[in-house]
């Protein structure tokens, strides 16, 4: 059962609305250009209104683009209409046709392309075992649960095979338990069928749990992509750093006189932003200059998943406050000192816009 | 118990004349002579002429109607309120007012096609039916479920049939019950267009009670005509309910940007200019058209009495606007009862809420006939009272429509927050109901006294003399006697009852559109 496996190139693509009346014209997806091994799977992170979700329904053909080009395998998109593009889509709120049973929903791309009724009631089976509801053809679509409504979406986006799944934010409206659970049976299911697939969402722990690699998006533009754990440790730039979630970024330039500011200096070379590590911290008053030490004043410590999420307060100016994890819970006010680990620190350029 | 109250009232001024109808039909007719009575080779011929001008006419709103509850519903362009206005103030248009325009219009283009002319008008009204219930339902209807169906593999023509025209067709098949059940039921409008050759049920009914004073054979055709509207109305209700539990959220109206788009708006805006505003516009230009150009003769005519009226028209208008007045007063306290008793549920509630719907549904001749025969015992019919409450009671279910829904906006945690305040029941029932009910109550009595304006059916029965001569009366009666003048005089009265109606309407609908009642609506 395995979809024929195509890649996907995205070539220099920007996607434009014309505001009414007199507004300018906005750039939602500017210059974009990637490229999707067959079986890959993407996902599209960035802030609401980075333009992620304009460029996944442009890629579908549900919007036009202004310049570039799509084609999936050697097959140019460009004047091919949405619903002849061979691509799927997974909708958030999963978009089920509301008169129509589970059977029927999944079965309507089967029915469109005009397999036998046969061969869709065998296909539609099929369907709903790979997603764990074996049984619910004859349901109603509002007896299902927003999990089973997801689950059901994501079989009718694969029933007719498509050479490329795009998903939309497709898990936004669960909660987090749900989610969770069905981030692992998602992941686990495009990869069993190889699934090449691209993937919307705002959520940075969603999309390291799923994707091969990541594409970060802001203003229209692709910031930077590569694989989860490459982007973590070298993130190119302060905005992909903070998006994904380092609570250290701080601008060379301002930051006062120390010690530890000339070792960074030199470890990032001419980049302006850093990125620094925070490698232990003791309750000692001995502050060792040399070897990247910082004296901090706790600031609030907070209990988050086991361990405790700690600001603190650094005299280094510049450096407002620095955000570590600790073991134990530190009460606010005690003195700290924080070590640096300089062989980690990242250099980055500065953000862009 | 004031919902005890508007029960009585609608036993006595709905069930009990209708009963009266049914008794009549069957006691002295019996079952045989009745049948005998539907056998005849003319009724079966007015029967058959009476569901096909329904037929006709519903196909033609349907068609017409669905490019414009589209581009209402989910179309984004200048002027959308004005359009809606447009096409929804007609509908409570009098029908002798717009017999007459659809009458000038066929005159000055020198057609004389009684069918043709009879679906025209009925289109003319019926617009507003498609486009409120279709419109309503329409504009919740998810877009993405047709994105969805694309991505699928469906063109944009199969997404369109399969999801929206399958998602539509409870809210279609509703209006479309609807538009039939109001054409076969229409009366003015075949009376003013279908002239001496062309008869319905309804007319039928009207001769041969009036005219010929056969009751028996009027009764029986009353009969008849029951068990098709009880049937329809019935039916379409059960739609209306199947329409209107649909997701209720709207989407999003997206810009005129596509040529498909445009076309579809330019063709919706057509269907209003063409349907209505040509029409409206060439009764307006013929009743200022005098032998030598144009003129005022006509209007000032009205102040004078014509030798076919018994009254001057401007006496018949002062008339209409007592009862209007009268009609308005009386259905507005049942209407508002009646209401109260809906909303807090019951069987008193689901009963009234089925009894209000029936004057809507029964035909006004019918009812008219039930009055002439049902009160003929208690001499009611020399009374004048009979015209302003047989008015009132087919007001009653506008008044509710509108304050229903207000009311059960209040919702009960409002007065409970109210209650918890220290306010005791009577003060909530000041300070939170009837504030909100108040307005809705102003609207309901508005539509109510617009509806009385234009009454022709069942005051036709019940019109007595001078005092109760009403303005469509004399809009019939001035367009159905030969001459120049007097036809001008018939236009000219139709446009000034018209543009009070249409002013009243469109102010009422201002007042409405801010206080949605949800999908699928008709009142």
């Amino acid at each position: 059962m395995k979809p024929l496996a195509a890649g996907l190139t995205v070539d220099a693509v920007s996607v434009r609305y014309s505001g009414s009346g007199r507004e300018h014209t906005v750039v939602a997806v500017n210059e974009v250009s990637l490229e999707l091994d067959p079986g890959e799977v993407v996902a599209f992170v960035g802030p609401s209104g980075s333009g992620k979700s304009t460029l996944l329904r442009a890629i579908a053909g549900l919007e036009p683009l202004a310049s570039g080009r799509v084609s999936v395998g050697e097959r140019n998109l460009e004047s091919v209409p949405a619903h002849a593009r061979g691509v799927g889509m997974m909708f958030q709120d999963n978009a089920l046709f509301a008169h129509l049973s589970v059977g029927d929903n999944i079965g309507y791309g089967l029915k469109v392309a005009g397999r036998s009724n046969d061969d869709q009631r065998r296909r539609v089976a099929e369907l709903l075992d790979l997603v764990g509801l074996s049984g619910y053809e004859d349901r109603s679509v509002d007896q299902l649960s927003g999990g089973e409504g997801q689950r059901v979406a994501l079989a009718r986006a694969l029933a007719p095979e498509p050479s490329v799944l795009l998903l939309d934010e497709p898990l936004g409206s669960l909660d987090r338990l749900l989610r969770d659970q069905l981030i692992d049976d998602l992941g686990r299911l495009l990869r069993d069928i190889g699934q090449t697939a691209l993937y919307v969402t705002h959520d940075q722990d969603e999309a390291f749990a799923l994707a091969d690699r990541l594409a970060v998006l802001s203003g229209g533009r692709l910031r930077q992509i590569g694989p989860p754990d490459q982007l973590w440790r070298e993130p190119r730039s302060g905005f992909v750093a903070r998006f994904l979630g380092h609570p250290n970024v701080v601008e060379l330039a301002g930051l006062g006189d120390h010690p530890v500011v000339a070792s960074l200096r030199q470890q990032c070379g001419d980049q302006p932003v850093a990125l620094i590590p925070v490698a232990a911290i003791s309750p000692t008053e001995a502050v060792d200059a040399r070897s990247g030490s910082l004296a901090v004043v706790v600031q609030s410590c907070r209990f988050n998943q086991g361990t405790y999420d700690v600001v603190a307060d650094t005299d280094l100016a510049g450096l407002d406050r620095l955000v570590f994890r600790s073991i134990e819970s530190i009460e606010p006010g005690e003195n700290l000192v924080v070590s640096v680990d300089l062989d980690a620190v990242v250099g980055m350029a500065a953000d862009a816009d | 118990m004031a919902g005890g109250a508007a029960g009585v009232f609608l036993l006595g001024l709905v069930v009990w004349p209708l009963a009266a109808v049914l008794s009549r039909s069957l006691a002295s007719a019996g079952p045989s002579e009745a049948l005998s009575i539907l056998g005849r080779g003319s009724v079966r011929s007015v029967a058959l002429f009476t569901a096909v001008q329904a037929l006709a006419s519903t196909a033609a709103t349907v068609i017409l109607g669905l490019p414009l509850a589209y581009c209402l519903a989910r179309l984004r362009f200048p002027g959308r309120q004005l359009l809606r206005a447009a096409v929804v103030v007609p509908f409570v248009l009098p029908t002798v007012v717009v017999a007459a325009a659809i009458d000038a219009t066929f005159e000055a283009a020198g057609w004389d096609q009684p069918l043709i002319a009879i679906v025209y008008a009925h289109v003319f009204f019926n617009l507003a039916v498609v486009v409120r219930v279709v419109s309503g339902y329409w504009a919740t209807v998810d877009s993405r479920q047709l994105e969805a169906a694309r991505m699928l593999g469906a063109s944009p023509w199969l997404a369109w049939r399969t999801i929206t025209l399958k998602q539509l067709s409870p809210a279609l098949m509703a209006s479309a019950s609807i538009v039939f059940l109001f054409s076969f039921t229409s009366f003015g409008v075949i009376r003013i267009l279908g002239g001496l050759r062309r008869a319905t049920l309804e007319t039928e009914i009207y001769r041969y009670a009036v005219t010929r004073a056969e009751f028996d054979v009027a009764a029986v055709l009353a009969l008849l005509q029951l068990i098709v509207v009880l049937g329809l109305a019935v039916s379409s209700a059960a739609l209306q309910r199947r329409a209107a539990s649909g997701g209720w959220r709207l989407g999003r109206r997206e810009p005129v940007n596509t040529v498909g788009r445009g076309v579809l708006l330019a063709g919706a805006v057509t269907v209003v200019l063409v349907v209505q505003a040509v029409p409206a516009a060439l009764m307006v230009a013929q009743s200022f058209r005098v032998a030598d150009g144009f003129g005022f003769d006509h209007y000032l005519g009205l102040f004078e009495r014509a030798d076919v009226l018994p009254v001057s028209a401007a006496s018949a208008v002062v008339n209409s606007l007592l009862f209007a007045t009268g009609a308005a007063v009386v259905a507005t306290f049942i209407g508002v009862a009646a209401s109260s008793a809906i909303v807090a549920g019951g069987r008193l509630g689901r009963a009234l809420e089925a009894l209000n719907l029936v004057p809507l549904g029964v035909s006004a001749v019918t009812l008219g006939f039930g009055y002439l025969v049902g009160f003929a015992a208690f001499d009611l019919r020399q009374s004048i009272w009979l015209v302003p409450l047989a008015h009132a009671v087919i007001g009653v279910p506008f008044v509710v429509a509108a304050v229903a829904p207000a009311m059960r906006s209040v919702s009960l945690r409002t007065r409970q927050a109210a209650a918890v305040l220290g306010a005791s029941p009577a003060v909530v029932w000041r300070t939170i109901d009837w504030p909100i009910t108040r307005r809705a109550a102003l609207t309901g009595a508005g539509f109510a006294a617009a509806v009385s304006l234009g009454e022709f059916g069942a005051t036709s029965f019940l019109a007595r003399g001078q005092e109760s001569f009403t303005a469509p009366l004399a809009i019939f009666r001035l367009l159905s006697t030969p001459g120049q003048t007097l036809r001008g005089q018939a236009l000219a009265l139709s446009v000034v009852v018209g543009v009070v109606v249409a002013l009243m309407a469109a102010f009422l609908e201002r007042g409405r559109s801010s206080s949605v009642s949800g999908p699928g609506g008709l009142l």
